[in-house]
């Protein structure tokens, strides 16, 4: 029975969900650095975004639990959930986290203050607002 | 006692209602300006426009330390996120849901959201509440409806289990006509026994087809 439990927490791939400019380009180099990608949008047209792409991309609204119990979310080790909603990131971050206990999971958000809600959480944030922020300073002190 | 009340178009107006005549303080807030100055007109309060996901609108609202927050969005991702940032970050002491998504009901609450409600859901749960056909099955109408078949099965506390058909005497209008006991298919004589568990077939008319089930399903009184 151990050596079951041991299979099923085998966690491998990587998952994007919202295959927006951002979740694209991830889903590309993560692919061609040699990772198992898999893409979820919403969107079947969202994914014209991926080029030379091999891995498997899904139509879904991953806010739904059924669409990331259907692609076996717990296959994998790292969730990049970068769709144009800071809510829906939000959301999907906290399922992946709680429930699925996925141990790596980035999510993008536009707004900074959103930031605040994931202190004691083990979910990284991509603010692109604080790294410009950043990118500024580090130039201005050049 | 301090209630917020976010979003929300007729469902935040009756709670508005109740919630003004008990002489609370009340914030409410919502995104849509003309709905903003009908609820101002209407319920005769202030209310702040805006969004209730952003914490720069919270904090104007001023729902620090509310005893109660209460979100009525149309998405449930932005209920949730509301409620997560009335409790994280404004200290609110009981954060209220709706949700669309019946499944999101129990995923809300493991998820820290105080209560979730999702209106699909209660309507369910009523109605099943209220309906004398909820050990029915399948119900397979012939003829137009004159005719249907109703699978039930027998529950172990029903007056009727472990009895056999003579014994329990179906008024006419109905007729037994096929028991299915797993595995066996069994055509019923007066000395067929209705075991618990057992799927029976009867067929009927459609008038009568409640008053059967009723009479089949009821529960035998506890001796004690």
């Amino acid at each position: 029975m151990k050596k079951k439990e041991k299979v099923s927490i085998f966690r491998n791939g990587v998952l994007v969900i919202g295959a927006s400019r951002l979740g694209a380009y991830i889903a590309m180099s993560l692919q061609q650095a040699g990772r198992n990608v898999t893409v979820i949008d919403k969107d079947q047209e969202a994914f014209d975004k991926l080029e030379d792409f091999q891995g498997f991309t899904v139509i879904g609204d991953a806010t739904d639990l059924n669409t990331l119990e259907s692609n076996e979310i717990k296959r994998y080790d790292m969730v990049i959930v970068t769709t144009d909603d800071d809510n829906s990131n939000l959301f999907i971050g906290d399922v992946c986290n709680t429930i699925y206990e996925v141990p790596k999971i980035y999510i993008r958000l536009n707004d900074s203050d959103k930031v605040k809600l994931l202190v004691d959480s083990k979910i990284k944030a991509i603010c692109p607002f604080l790294l410009s922020v950043e990118k500024f300073y580090e130039m201005y002190n050049e | 006692m301090k209630v917020v009340i976010a979003d929300g178009r007729h469902e935040a107006d009756y709670l508005i209602s109740v919630y003004k005549s008990k002489k609370n303080n009340l914030i409410v807030i919502n995104n849509d300006q003309n709905f903003c100055e009908y609820l101002s007109k209407k319920n005769r309060i202030n209310i702040f426009k805006g969004n209730s996901t952003k914490e720069f609108d919270l904090r104007m609202a001023q729902i620090e330390n509310c005893d109660l927050f209460i979100s009525l969005a149309e998405r449930d991702v932005d209920s949730y996120v509301s409620c997560k940032m009335a409790k994280k970050i404004f200290n609110a002491k009981k954060c209220v849901a709706t949700v669309i998504n019946p499944k999101n009901v129990e995923l809300f609450q493991t998820l820290g959201v105080d209560v979730a409600i999702s209106s699909t859901y209660l309507l369910a749960e009523t109605i099943k509440a209220k309906s004398s056909f909820e050990d029915l099955i399948k119900t397979l109408s012939l003829e137009d409806d004159k005719i249907v078949i109703s699978e039930v099965i027998i529950g172990d506390d029903y007056k009727i289990a472990n009895k056999s058909l003579k014994e329990i005497k179906l008024p006419p209008f109905v007729s037994v006509s096929c028991v299915y006991r797993y595995p066996h298919v069994i055509i019923p004589n007066g000395n067929t026994i209705l075991m618990p568990n057992d799927k029976v077939l009867l067929v009927t008319t459609k008038e009568n087809q409640e008053k059967i089930i009723n009479l089949i399903s009821e529960k035998s009184e506890v001796n004690e």
